[in-house]
């Protein structure tokens, strides 16, 4: 079976934003409403302005946005990481339809005229780009000292406070950084779709979160868990092709899949360590 | 988690909850003037229109009553340290199982029927919410990331079970079941409003709940495990049950407003019927710092609101998000710490 590059592609480069955030001790719950903002932000500028270039910046700024008004309200107004995160998840659905019907009059489908998406050798540059930055990511966190510091702040922050080292400048890095990956996986889902359609992010945020469990929070094994959590979709979309098969089970195939994962690796003492909580405390 | 709870000064806890209201009321009432098309009739439907009707009043009433119990949901699990996200496909469930209770007892079964299938909702929701705790008990697997994985894979499961030939009516363009048979009707109450006896039943749940999560020593082992998990381990707590029991717990109550969602007001199970009564009762439980009985005046509140901007939108002032926004802005500052504690 093919790599399922459209799935796998906005998965990954969610993953490792979640991944930075966990790292840091800041687990960002946020980014299924990030992704869905970024896929809007990015169909939106390209809609009006037709300029890739525009479309990256406004994309990245979004995520970068987004993540410094959850750092605000979790690192200074000490507001539960878990819940106001919840609120921004909350918060995009309603302002992405409430921009549309702005903009657009309707609060439904916008469809691109052209596809934007480059490929090389027919393999989509954007896979390319997120293959490296696995990469940069394991290198970063496991090579640098900046990376050093910011896994010191999340497993550790007494340490990081007897060293009088703060921890809030290097959290907020890597939620700002965790931010920008989730909206540009966002837009990479739609740009990829060529259209805005109202909830395309589909729990992709949270199947992120489980794929950095599933990856054992390293970035390699991580590349396996997404390419695992990209079939499983694949699969499902597939089965739903046949229609003597109960639809009903096969959207909640990916979930309920995700969930057996999961607790196989909850099973076998894998790293759960529930970093929002421990680290709010 | 630092869960917005009691603290030891309660005026200091009441503030800041009542300023995080504020501020997302605030911040709705801005939008209002700002972008509603007519700002002054906007203001008024928003804070009379809820009031303006035996009809409007019927509705906010019936809506409160099921946040009431999706609030005293989540208020119980979050209490015990428990994170119930699964409320959505727990009241679904519940909703289902009691829709299939309703249509296949005999119709002369009455009162007695109803009770069935208040009580087999109850007991899906309970059932969905337990397999996490059990998850939780026997593999370690964090219950906040399978209650909410579990809920979203059953509540597509439920979408197509209702239109499909063992639930579904024929030549509906609603996707929605069958009607259920008359004889189980919760009877109505101010009609033409939704408000029905079923709702009436959850004053003295709340009740009950506050008087045992409060008042009883497992009440206390409960709000104990919600504070210091080690330290309720220590004392010899079974972790084992103690998992199992909020969740379980939590998910009948879900499950319970799911049923009667379909006895009282739906009198069928429509697609989506209880779409954000999860995430409203986490909103409430929050508002009312996980104490039952705060969650009473908390979904009273909360629906008022919700019900505000309904009418809102109902006139044409805007699109059909503005309680989500509203929503959104009450879970970022509700656990925030807007007000400092003096040391």
């Amino acid at each position: 079976m093919n790599l399922p590059f459209d799935l796998f592609t906005p998965l990954l480069l969610a993953a490792l934003g979640a991944l930075f955030s966990e790292r840091a001790g800041l687990l960002n719950i946020a980014l299924e409403g990030q992704m869905l903002g970024g896929a809007f932000t990015a169909i939106l500028v390209q809609q009006l302005t037709g300029n890739l270039a525009l479309t990256v910046l406004a994309v990245t700024s979004f995520g970068a946005l987004s993540s410094l008004v959850l750092a605000w309200g979790t690192l200074k107004l000490k507001a539960d990481p878990f819940i106001a995160a919840l609120g921004l998840n909350l918060l995009v659905p309603a302002l992405t339809s409430w921009v549309s019907f702005l903009l657009f009059g309707n609060l439904g489908v916008i469809r691109l005229a052209t596809n934007v998406a480059p490929r090389w050798e027919g393999i989509p540059v954007t896979f390319l780009l997120a293959l490296a930055l696995a990469g940069l990511a394991h290198f970063v966190l496991f090579h640098t000292s900046w990376g050093l510091r910011l896994r010191s702040a999340g497993a550790s922050e007494h340490l990081m406070a007897s060293r009088s080292l703060g921890t809030r400048g290097i959290k907020t890095a890597a939620v700002v950084i965790s931010g920008v990956l989730g909206a540009v996986g966002g837009a990479v889902l739609a740009l990829n779709l060529g259209a805005w359609v109202q909830g395309v992010s589909a729990g992709k945020g949270w199947i992120a979160l489980v794929a950095l469990y599933l990856g054992l929070r390293k970035p390699l094994p991580l590349l396996l868990a997404v390419a695992l959590l990209a079939w499983t979709e694949q699969l499902s979309g597939a089965l739903q092709a046949i229609p003597e098969l109960p639809q009903g089970l096969l959207l909640g195939l990916p979930s309920l899949i995700t969930v057996v994962v999961f607790v196989i690796t909850s099973a076998a003492g894998g790293p759960h360590r529930k970093s929002a909580r421990v680290t709010s405390r | 988690m630092n869960l917005p709870r009691a603290h030891a000064n309660p005026l200091i806890g009441l503030s800041s909850t009542l300023l995080a209201l504020a501020v997302s009321l605030l911040a709705t009432v801005v939008l209002l003037v700002v972008f509603g098309s007519h700002p002054l009739s906007a203001l008024r439907s928003f804070f009379v229109g809820p009031f303006s009707s035996p009809l409007a009043w019927g509705n906010t009433l019936n809506q409160s009553s099921l946040l009431v119990l999706t609030g005293l949901a989540a208020s119980v699990a979050f209490g015990a340290g428990a994170f119930n996200l699964g409320g959505e496909g727990q009241v679904y469930l519940g909703g289902l199982a009691a829709l299939a209770a309703a249509l296949f007892l005999p119709p002369v079964w009455g009162a007695l029927g109803i009770l069935a299938a208040l009580v087999s909702g109850m007991v899906a929701g309970a059932g969905l919410g337990a397999v996490s705790g059990a998850l939780k008990a026997r593999w370690q697997a964090d219950e906040l990331i399978t209650t909410f994985l579990l809920s979203a894979s059953v509540v597509p499961v439920v979408d197509s079970l209702i239109t499909s030939p063992l639930f579904g009516a024929a030549g509906s363009f609603l996707i929605t079941s069958r009607k259920i048979p008359q004889e189980f009707w919760l009877p109505g109450l101010l009609a033409p409003s939704n408000l029905h006896w079923g709702a009436l039943l959850t004053l003295p749940l709340a009740v009950v709940f506050g008087v045992l999560v409060n008042s009883t020593p497992w009440g206390y082992r409960l709000r104990l495990l919600g504070r210091n998990r080690a330290f309720a381990q220590y004392t010899g707590l079974s972790m084992a049950s103690y998992s199992l029991l909020p969740l379980g717990l939590s998910g009948a109550l879900h499950g319970l407003a799911g049923a009667l969602g379909v006895l009282g007001t739906q009198h069928a199970l429509v697609q989506g019927f209880s779409s954000g009564w999860g995430w409203n009762g986490i909103a409430v439980a929050l508002i009312a710092r996980t104490n039952p009985w705060a969650v009473v005046p908390a979904a009273l509140l909360f629906t008022f609101l919700d019900q505000a901007s309904r009418m809102v939108v109902l006139q044409g002032q805007f699109p059909f998000q503005l309680s989500a926004l509203f929503q959104a802005a009450i879970l970022f500052f509700i656990t925030a710490q807007i007000v400092r504690r003096r040391s």
